[in-house]
């Protein structure tokens, strides 16, 4: 049996996200006292763990970046939040068109898409991942989008969401316009200085749950 | 004895001796070889007339026997009515004195060295020494003969006698003006105009240490078989490599049996993996398997195939379209997939392979590589019989099987009314994919064998696309087989690339991609009765099929100078659409014809009204404003006809298309209070400005279009005038001070943005900043004024293609693909050839390197356009006027040389251009003007100086 790993005596909101990360998962819940999450998160049968956002709180005592920092597992980063989500049906996938961020999100998007979740896949041109030509605007996209969800996200049904601009402006944002339930999102595993912005932007203005999938992972 | 497949055999005689027995087996085995498309030769240093039993050899084609006798001096082919005579080197007396001078320095070398020499009567073209040692111990041994020849070509060169060749044994000199090795090289060129390749030559002999037939086996046989047959270690030649099977005339037909089977178990032929020539992947990264998808289509005759892999899989996109055969309505309208004719069944499929597109022959050859016993597979679309697919694959009989011979589509968006039908009658299986509401239909029909032996399963199929007699074509192919088929269509793609071709010694990279240009536009516009040109061609489903001004300005000016009558074939396709353009014109409140923005089956504007920049819903006005094609079409006729050399056609059949397209001009354009004439509300080829007045390009292409109307058609008097004054009126934006033109009104007021503000082009700024922030900036997407200096150059104000490359080039992003080889061209035209090869490369690697992510739904096929005519227009400054060609060449400094063939005015060209000279040959009489020399009449090769450039 596989579980998800939660703290004990958690919020309402911590508790539900973990419940419903575990349905769609096809896992169990394992409480752990919040003090052993950074270590739990390691145990062979743990796909997932699910930490508070708030900082220094009694549910992260460590805080949410050392229990996810340090993990080889997806953590979700529970913000405040005004509905827990009871279930998670729609989750948000944003992918900057690397191999790395596909390959970090690959298990765990085919693990949702599994459990019956629909799949939103974010992209967001920058100056770094702007085409070079967009020839006919009436055209351009259908090629484009086909090839990129081929790629990097090639699970039946998953939708492509383009934004153009700096990605850690959009994601909070298109997880909103698209009534995502959880925001899926591949990261170097530091926050350290230049590092991280669209995890840290992300976290700051999200209002579901951020399932932060560390590099690397498989 | 080889395991390889060869398609041309070379059979030295001379070492060898006569065969025992007489040369009746080894006929029939070459008879048998030559009627299956094998080209075969046989050489020696005998006179025809002394060449035996071979002699009375009648294969019949599709391959050549060729009997070489005198060392080269005269080839012979051996035909059903008896052997011709298809080369002599007749010797001037210029060249026969040359002889004369080296037979008197090498005798006098030897005698210089103690060996008598005595001068034995000789044949056309060469003389013999006789050598005889004062001590007969040193007679024996290869230690001799490479004294003997050190000593000769020592004498030679020290006479100053470059172009005579010598060949030594211990008792003799054979000097001559071409040696045995150039006689093989002149094999070689007659098996490249059969498509034949060295790396599919097999050469028998005696290649016994220094024997005369090792002359032979020159460096250009690198990738050739060359097995030496006699007793003797062959010697120890770096290239090509040796393989020895000693057994003399035995082993040599044990050769050509081992061909012959190979042939009758319908084994899968090779390929020449010749660097020059070949595309490989080796489909490790599974991310380019779409792209390689489109990369590899096939195409001829208005049918197309992309490179899928044969088995179903998940990462593949297989699809076969035909030229026109749409299905669906409005702007969903797209072309209609055909039936699946490359399709095995394989079990499990492969995790490995290497796949290769050979350009040069027009094949598709996939070799698998895990380990084990590969499957291998060879596909073809006929470049010589148009319709006509087909396949060869060979592999383990438990994992490989044929399966169903045609598949239904599998690729593509579906579309109401859309139909799969198939049945088997006659030994031949056919399909038809129909779509009821447009009445389009694509029918095949296929013969497909199978034969199991040791454990090996071989598949032979050939399907046939065609509205009538499909199944009999099918059933004659199939009676031909694959190895006739396959030379036929090798053969054919050696014919084109005979008159149309890049030859750039110093830059094999950049010679393959253009030589990846041309293999495509070749099948894309490959219809000679009415080609539509799809924005991706026949490779993919992107943009539907839909036609759009690529066509007429990118594809058809680069297909004119490659095949003439696909080129018609394009203006035809306009011309059949007149109806719809004039009731498009009419609906709109005009009079003539306005051609649509995006164009399919009908002729009817399919051009969406909404799409995306990036993520962001825009509304698609380019249906609505983009009316320059109008023009577009126009100059592409004109274009079209001159340099066909068919004028005449302008004011007969095609005349429609300049009158129709000038009234519509004429009721199109706005006359304000003081007489100045506007064409307001459009969109130019710079996309990021939409509804603009006064566009340059659309304004000076429109003027361009009334007058060239007003030149050539049959129109009343008064028109005709109304059509100048008009075209005299029209506001163009040139301003004299600056020597530029404003690209529209109020270009000028724009934030002076430049693209390296945005970002290294080429980049999509729309996307990047939003389609607001690009149309206030002066950031443009392509060349629109200076799209005028490359299509109608005299239009535009002498000397303004420098100041308008200094003022728009900076700002342009090229974010349209269209934009970085027509910008290479017009850079080069300017003298800036450097800096055009930069922006070319990008052309070059836009599919071949998936810059974009888009190659997977087809080609970019007005960028493949563009880059031949970078090549063509920019870099040879190819320009026909009239009855003469001009030509300015303008190279890059990574071009030292190069040689560009193409085809215009009824004439093959070929231009070879180094530091010194411009050499042009011409297959008849043709007036050529090249640099600033007055226009000359030449025919052959004519040598001009280089004008030096500013």
């Amino acid at each position: 049996m596989t579980r998800v790993l939660a703290p004990l005596d958690p919020t309402s909101a911590v508790e539900a996200t973990a419940t419903a990360l575990a349905r769609l998962l096809a896992a169990d819940v394992r409480h752990v006292d919040p003090r052993d999450l950074a270590a739990g998160v390691h145990d062979r049968d743990v796909v997932a763990a699910v930490v508070s956002a708030e900082p220094g709180g009694a549910l992260a005592p460590d805080g949410w970046e050392r229990v996810a920092g340090g993990a080889d597992r997806p953590v979700a980063v529970v913000p405040r939040l005004r509905r827990p989500p009871v279930t998670i049906d729609r989750v948000l996938v944003p992918l900057d068109g690397s191999p790395e961020s596909a390959a970090a999100a690959a298990d765990t998007v085919g693990l949702c898409a599994a459990g019956g979740a629909d799949l939103v896949v974010l992209h967001v041109f920058d100056a770094r991942t702007v085409p070079r030509y967009w020839d006919q605007a009436a055209h351009a996209r259908a090629d484009w989008e086909r090839e990129f969800l081929a790629r990097w996200c090639a699970v039946p049904g998953a939708r492509l969401h383009l934004r153009s601009g700096v990605p850690g402006e959009h994601v909070a944002d298109v997880a909103r316009v698209e009534a995502a339930d959880l925001i899926a999102l591949g990261w170097s595993g530091t926050l350290a200085p230049g590092r991280a912005r669209t995890v840290r932007r992300t976290l700051a203005e999200a209002t579901v749950p951020v399932l932060l999938i560390p590099a690397g992972l498989r | 004895m080889i395991d390889r497949t060869v398609e041309a055999v070379v059979l030295a005689a001379d070492a060898l001796g006569p065969p025992p027995g007489g040369a009746a087996a080894l006929r029939r085995r070459l008879e048998a070889l030559v009627a299956a498309g094998v080209s075969a030769a046989v050489t020696t240093g005998a006179s025809a007339a002394h060449s035996g039993d071979l002699l009375r050899s009648r294969p019949a084609g599709p391959g050549r026997l060729l009997l070489v006798c005198r060392h080269g001096g005269e080839v012979y082919e051996l035909g059903p009515r008896g052997p011709v005579r298809v080369g002599r080197r007749v010797p001037s007396a210029a060249d026969d004195a040359a002889l004369d001078r080296a037979v008197t320095a090498i005798r006098a070398r030897l005698d210089g060295r103690g060996v008598v020499s005595r001068r034995v009567p000789g044949q056309v073209g060469r003389r013999v020494v006789g050598v005889r040692w004062p001590d007969r111990a040193r007679l024996a041994g290869p230690a001799a003969a490479t004294l003997v020849r050190d000593l000769a070509a020592g004498a030679v060169a020290a006479a100053g006698l470059p172009d005579v060749r010598v060949s030594a044994g211990a008792t003799h000199v054979d000097v001559s003006l071409a040696d045995r090795g150039d006689a093989m090289r002149d094999l070689l060129v007659r098996f490249a105009s059969r498509g034949i390749g060295p790396g599919l030559v097999l050469v028998a002999g005696d290649f016994a240490h220094t024997g005369d037939d090792t002359a032979l086996l020159v460096p250009e046989l690198d990738r050739a078989v060359v097995v030496s047959v006699g007793a003797g270690r062959p010697g120890g030649r770096a290239r090509p490599a040796v393989r020895h099977r000693p057994g003399g005339w035995a082993t040599v037909l044990a050769l050509l049996d081992e061909q012959l089977d190979r042939r009758r178990s319908a084994r899968v032929p090779c390929v020449d993996e010749d660097p020059a020539w070949v595309v490989v992947e080796t489909g490790a990264d599974r991310l380019r398997h779409r792209v390689t998808e489109t990369l590899f289509t096939l195409g001829a005759g208005g049918l197309a195939t992309r490179g899928s892999v044969e088995e179903d899989g998940p990462e593949a996109a297989p699809l076969t379209v035909a030229d026109g055969r749409y299905t669906a309505r409005g702007p969903a309208q797209h072309l209609l997939p055909g039936p699946q004719w490359a399709a095995l069944d394989i079990d499990p499929p492969p995790a490995a392979d290497r796949r290769v597109l050979d350009l040069r022959t027009g094949v598709l050859y996939r070799q698998t590589g895990e380990g084990g016993p590969p499957i291998r597979t060879l596909r073809l679309v006929s470049a010589d019989s148009p319709g006509l697919a087909a396949l060869c694959a060979e592999g383990p009989a438990g994992r490989l099987t044929g399966g169903a011979p045609l598949r239904a589509p599998a690729a593509g968006p579906r579309s109401d009314g859309r139909s799969w039908t198939t049945g088997d009658a006659g030994g031949c299986v056919w399909g038809r994919t129909a779509d009821a509401g447009t009445g389009a239909v694509i029918t095949a029909a296929a013969v497909q064998a199978e034969a199991v032996a040791g454990g090996l399963r071989t598949v032979s199929r050939f399907a046939v696309f065609a509205d009538r007699d499909a199944a009999g074509r099918a059933r004659r192919a199939a009676r031909r087989g694959f190895a006739r088929v396959l030379a036929e269509h090798r053969a054919a793609w050696a014919l084109r690339w005979e008159d149309v071709d890049i030859r750039i010694p110093d830059a094999p990279a950049d010679q393959l991609a253009i030589r990846f240009a041309l293999f495509h536009l070749w099948g894309t516009a490959a219809r000679h009765d009415e080609c539509a040109v799809g924005a991706r061609g026949l490779s993919g489903t992107g943009y539907g099929g839909h036609v759009f001004w690529d066509a007429d300005a990118y594809v058809l000016p680069a297909v004119v100078s490659i095949d003439p009558d696909a080129a018609t074939a394009m203006v035809r396709y306009r011309l059949r659409r007149l109806p719809a353009a004039r009731a498009a014109a009419r609906a709109a409140g005009r009079r003539g014809a306005r051609f649509p923005w995006e164009s399919a089956v009908s002729g009817d504007d399919v051009t969406p009204n909404a799409g995306y920049l990036g993520g962001t819903r825009v509304p698609i006005r380019t249906g609505e404003l983009e009316e320059h094609i109008t023009a577009d079409v126009a100059w592409a006729a004109v274009h079209a006809a001159t340099w066909t050399g068919t004028p005449e056609r302008l004011t007969g059949e095609w005349a429609p298309l300049l009158t129709e397209t000038a009234r519509y001009w004429a009721s199109r354009i706005r006359l304000d209070a003081g007489g100045n004439a506007h064409i307001d509300r459009v969109i130019g080829p710079d996309e990021y400005h939409e509804d603009v007045d006064d566009n340059a390009y659309t304004n000076v292409m429109a003027r361009w279009n009334l007058r060239a109307a007003a030149d050539l058609a049959a129109v009343p008097d008064d028109e005709r005038a109304g059509w100048r004054e008009l075209a005299g009126r029209l506001a163009d934006g040139f301003d004299p001070a600056t020597g530029r033109y404003e690209q529209f009104a109020g270009y000028r007021l724009l934030a002076p943005l430049r693209a390296a503000d945005v970002g290294e082009p080429p980049v999509a700024a729309d996307v990047l900043l939003g389609r607001a922030r690009v149309a206030a900036s002066q950031l443009i997407k392509q060349p629109d004024v200076l799209m005028l200096h490359h299509l109608v150059p005299d239009e535009t104000a002498t000397g303004s293609l420098g100041p308008n490359l200094d003022f728009y080039l900076p700002r342009t992003t090229h974010g349209s693909s269209l934009s970085p080889a027509v910008s290479a061209a017009l850079l080069a035209r300017a003298g800036r050839p450097d800096e055009a090869l930069h922006l070319l490369r990008h052309a070059m690697d836009l599919d071949l390197g998936d810059t974009t992510g888009t190659t997977a739904g087809g080609l970019h096929v007005a960028a493949l356009g563009g880059v031949w005519q970078a090549v063509v227009a920019g870099f040879a400054g190819v320009r026909v006027r009239g009855s003469v060609v001009h030509l300015d060449p303008c190279p890059p400094a990574a071009w030292p040389r190069f040689e560009v063939r193409f085809r215009c005015l009824g004439r093959r060209i070929r231009v070879a251009v180094d530091a010194a000279a411009v050499a042009v040959h011409t297959d008849a009489p043709t007036w050529l003007q090249v640099g600033g020399s007055p226009p000359r009449r030449c025919g052959g090769w004519t040598r001009f100086p280089r004008r030096s450039r500013p």
